[in-house]
């Protein structure tokens, strides 16, 4: 398959949905046209999501895209009555990927991916009744994956990479002070780190059929050096000022600083593709992706100088391993294709752990795309709508502390994920 | 054409991503006119805070809160009988301005107040429309008295100059279709909070403490409280308003009565202050108290404390006025009798106080006893010092009577009944209550603010919440809660 799909890689299950964001897979441009299907496919843009597809493409190929992501959740807080938006900016998460031949029939690829997944910030509303749970929260990462994928026979490929990611976190809330009524601002802000890595291999029993199976590693992005500022503490006397004070480390002028580290396990994915080509201009695709957020017990920080009285505030998320399961078809017709697919992503958080960075709940997606190929070159665009669940959070699991780790009442997301890619074979 | 296509895609993609949830259903139900909320009450329903009535204050009174409530489910606008700006510290109020060690320096604001007369004391008039019509002060059988509204300035501010109105008329003429009603805490108050001393009551009327007549720090006679009560509930219901009548909470929760013995426990090594004696020492004092030093003259011995030997209570006055041939004095018991927050400094003075003997003996100064005879002489804590038992029992006889009253006459007019009673000492009991975190220890509790009688804004919005789920029961409404955790209401406030 000549095709070189430039298409938006997305990392988004992984890291969007633990550190907060909207939480979309976004491999490909074409990819998410077809509902995120297609990762048995030959194409460049499987790089990320099955390494061992990239050693069926033909010769090599380049592959840019970018995606719009508007993304946004209501809150409709238990008490009634009222509802509280987010006002997210848009994020465009983009990438480049290159794969090159080299070999007898260039049977081997050498590859890079750079992604950035997600440049995605959550912003609620100013003043808005979870303020102490979270204002403001930005993502920012990147990808760096080296691949190396082989062609063993027509029939077989294979594939691996290793998987650099560096990132930055910035979050930002409000802590109600236990006197005079004051709120004081908390951010924490750091850059991480991670290392992991990716297999996968495609098998074509016949040209018309492939099935892919691939595995990425959990990775787990540690940031070692984090700051941690405390902001508009008021400076009060006496006794009562003291007690405050002790909460606060290295507090000066209304400002406590510290540093901290914590982990964030960006969990591992096996991925089942299946393509069926039933014809030079219709193909199938049915996709599932077993996600192992199990992972994912709890989002700690350890500070370097006791906060509050610990140097550790831990929040439980108990996230359940889940399988997302979706269907795919493209129809090409003179350098045209028409595609379109939908999926289902069961939520892995359990009653009670929604919180104000990833409210999350079942959603179903829907999506549409278009290409067009002229020579070596693919124009392709889609549009990914996402529709979660409304969902009520009830019965809030409780932090290390014994406060609540998100706000009780209702939950509603949606986004529209609009992408546009450009790749060329060669 | 194609722009057309266009714009209905590009409209649907906007849209689409907009989540549209709908909020949680809250509604006033069928049975409400919320569209004028009047609140009748006392200082707890103007928003007294501090010993004070100011600006600050009133915008966290409790019928405030209902109103914000109440207005997300079309409920009318509500005003309140601010003090213009410059004038927003009102009447004065307690601050803390200090700490001496870890004790809080408390002062009384006296900037910006809006005092225009100190004797008699008048306030800033307030002119506009008003719909909270707390009147700090207000006993329920003032209600029926028209020259009241010149002899409390509170009342007095609101109505134009010189007028003599009854307050169920001022409530009659509100005409409000939906209202709240706290009524009657201080016909016990002012015989609790002086210990249970009335003054310029006669005291051959043999229902003392209980009085019919206006005298200062007595208590409304319940038969009195239920003629006013059917007269005030008569006058709000007038017009066929609904409402939420709340009950009158046991002052035996309020720091006023609670804290001292509590800190005097707490501050002292092996808990409250004991008096060690030996047989003879407390033959001796016992002696002392009930000598008849100037036989007919005019000293009046004590009862006797009953000393014993080993552990002994310091000695409280629980004068009778009956008995004039003897001043009644017993051993207090800290579990029962309340030193109360009006003599923290006379206790706490090196001379008069604990230290200088207070509770047992002092020296004799020869002003009433020639010096000699004695070089000692009785020296009880003063009546006014402490809510003995006695009166405690009082109090709590009169406040059941009060809300049986209460509570009959709301559920005759089938209004809500608000059990403040219970939900205080719930509140005490459990250090909250629906989640949110408060106790009624002074200053630090969160509940009272700090005249240790009236409550802080987080206080007073947890009495807005009792008062619209009481509401919303019986009403079959669903008017949303104010969510106290989030909003971080203050308490107390520290300099």
């Amino acid at each position: 398959m000549k095709r070189i799909s430039f298409t938006i890689l997305s990392l988004c299950t992984a890291l969007l949905a633990e550190a907060g964001g909207f939480q979309v897979v976004l491999q490909g441009v074409r990819q998410t046209g077809m509902g995120n299907t297609g990762s048995a496919l030959a194409d460049v843009s499987n790089m990320f999501y099955n390494p061992g597809a990239v050693g069926f493409i033909e010769g090599g190929g380049v592959a840019a895209g970018v995606n719009g992501i508007w993304a946004n959740t209501e809150f409709a807080p238990s008490t009634g009555g009222v509802i509280y938006k987010t006002e997210n900016p848009v994020s465009t998460p983009f990438y480049l990927h290159a794969a090159f031949g080299f070999g007898k029939d260039k049977a081997i690829k050498a590859g890079l991916s750079v992604v950035t997944p997600y440049g995605s910030t959550v912003q609620w509303e100013n003043d808005w009744i979870g303020k102490t749970f979270l204002e403001k929260i930005s993502l920012r990462a990147i990808y760096i994956q080296p691949t190396l994928a082989y062609k063993i026979n027509d029939q077989i490929s294979v594939g691996a990479g290793f998987q650099y990611v560096l990132g930055s976190v910035n979050l930002q809330r409000k802590v109600a002070l236990p006197v005079n009524g004051a709120f004081a601002d908390s951010k924490l802000e750091g850059k991480a780190n991670g290392i992991g890595w990716n297999v996968g291999l495609v098998y074509r029993p016949v040209e018309q059929f492939s099935i892919g199976v691939s595995y990425r590693s959990q990775v787990t992005a540690k940031v070692d050096d984090g700051t941690a500022t405390f902001s508009n503490i008021p400076m009060l006397d006496g006794p009562v000022g003291a007690q405050l004070a002790a909460n606060f480390p290295n507090l000066s002028n209304g400002t406590s600083t510290t540093s901290f580290t914590s982990e964030l396990p960006l969990p591992a994915v096996l991925t089942v593709g299946l393509s069926w080509n039933a014809n030079e201009s219709f193909s199938l695709n049915v996709d599932a992706r077993y996600t192992f957020w199990g992972t994912y017990k709890e989002l700690a920080f350890n500070f370097k100088d006791p906060v509050a009285g610990s140097t550790l505030s831990a929040s439980p998320r108990n996230y359940k391993d889940r399988i997302v399961i979706g269907a795919g078809l493209e129809y090409r017709k003179s350098g045209v294709s028409v595609r379109t697919g939908a999926y289902y992503d069961p939520t892995p958080v359990q009653e009670g752990y929604m919180t104000a960075e990833t409210p999350d709940a079942n959603t179903a997606y829907l999506a549409g795309g278009l290409g067009y190929k002229f020579g070596k070159v693919s124009i392709d665009a889609s549009v990914l709508y996402a529709n979660r669940e409304k969902r009520t959070n009830r019965n809030v699991a409780l932090d290390n502390r014994g406060a609540p780790i998100g706000p009780t009442g209702d939950f509603k997301t949606k986004a529209i994920v609009g992408s546009f890619g450009v790749s060329f074979a060669f | 054409m194609k722009k057309l296509y266009l714009l209905v895609i590009v409209a649907f993609l906007f849209n689409a991503c907009k989540p549209n949830l709908d909020p949680i259903p809250v509604t006033a139900g069928k049975n409400l006119d919320l569209s004028k909320y009047v609140a009748i009450g006392n200082s707890l329903t103007a928003g007294y805070a501090d010993g004070g009535l100011y600006n600050k204050a009133i915008m966290y009174s409790y019928p405030n809160f209902i109103a914000k409530q109440l207005q997300l489910v079309g409920g009318g606008e509500f005003y309140q009988p601010y003090f213009s700006e410059d004038k927003k510290n009102g009447s004065g109020f307690l601050k803390i301005t200090g700490w001496n060690a870890n004790a809080p320096i408390i002062q009384n604001e006296t900037n910006q107040l809006a005092v225009v007369s100190p004797t008699p004391l008048r306030l800033e008039r307030y002119t506009g429309p008003n719909n909270n019509l707390g009147i700090p002060g207000l006993r329920m059988i003032e209600v029926l008295s028209a020259p009241y509204a010149q002899l409390n300035p509170f009342f007095e501010r609101l109505l134009p100059p010189l007028t003599t109105k009854r307050y169920v008329d001022f409530v009659k003429e509100t005409n409000g279709t939906f209202f709240t009603l706290w009524l009657g805490n201080n016909d016990v108050l002012g015989y609790a909070i002086s210990g249970g001393d009335p003054t310029g009551i006669d005291i051959s009327d043999n229902s003392y403490p209980y009085s019919t007549i206006f005298a200062p720090n007595t208590i409304t006679l319940p038969l009195a409280f239920n003629a006013a009560a059917d007269s005030l509930i008569n006058a709000a219901t007038a017009n066929g308003a609904k409402g939420a009548v709340a009950l009158i909470p046991d002052v035996a929760t309020i720091p006023f009565v609670r804290f001292l013995n509590q800190q005097i426990a707490n501050t002292t090594p092996g808990g409250f202050p004991k008096i060690t004696l030996t047989a003879p020492q407390a033959a001796a004092l016992n002696t002392l108290y009930t000598t008849d030093f100037d036989g007919p003259g005019p000293y009046v011995p004590y009862s006797n404390p009953n000393f014993v030997a080993g552990d002994n209570y310091f000695v409280i006055s629980i004068d009778n006025p009956y008995t004039t041939n003897v001043r009644e004095v017993r051993q207090m018991n800290p579990q029962t009798d309340y030193l109360l927050l009006s003599a923290q400094s006379l206790l706490a003075d090196p001379v008069n106080g604990l230290a200088g003997g207070l509770g047992v003996v002092k020296p004799n100064d020869g002003s009433t006893i020639p010096n000699p005879p004695v070089t000692q002489l009785p020296n009880p804590i003063p009546d006014w010092a402490v809510l003995d038992a006695t009166e405690v029992s009082q109090i709590r006889f009169a406040t059941n009577a009060y809300n049986n009253k209460l509570r009959s006459a709301a559920d005759i007019k089938g209004l809500a009944v608000v059990d403040a009673n219970t939900i205080f000492n719930q509140i005490i009991q459990n250090n909250g209550i629906d989640g949110v975190q408060l106790n009624s220890a002074f200053i630090t509790g969160g509940l009272f603010s700090l005249d240790g009688i009236h409550l802080t804004p987080k206080g007073y919005a947890v009495v807005a919440n009792q008062f619209i789920k009481a509401i919303n029961a019986k009403y079959e409404a669903k008017i949303p809660l104010i969510d106290v955790n989030s909003l971080n209401l203050p308490t107390v406030f520290f300099p």
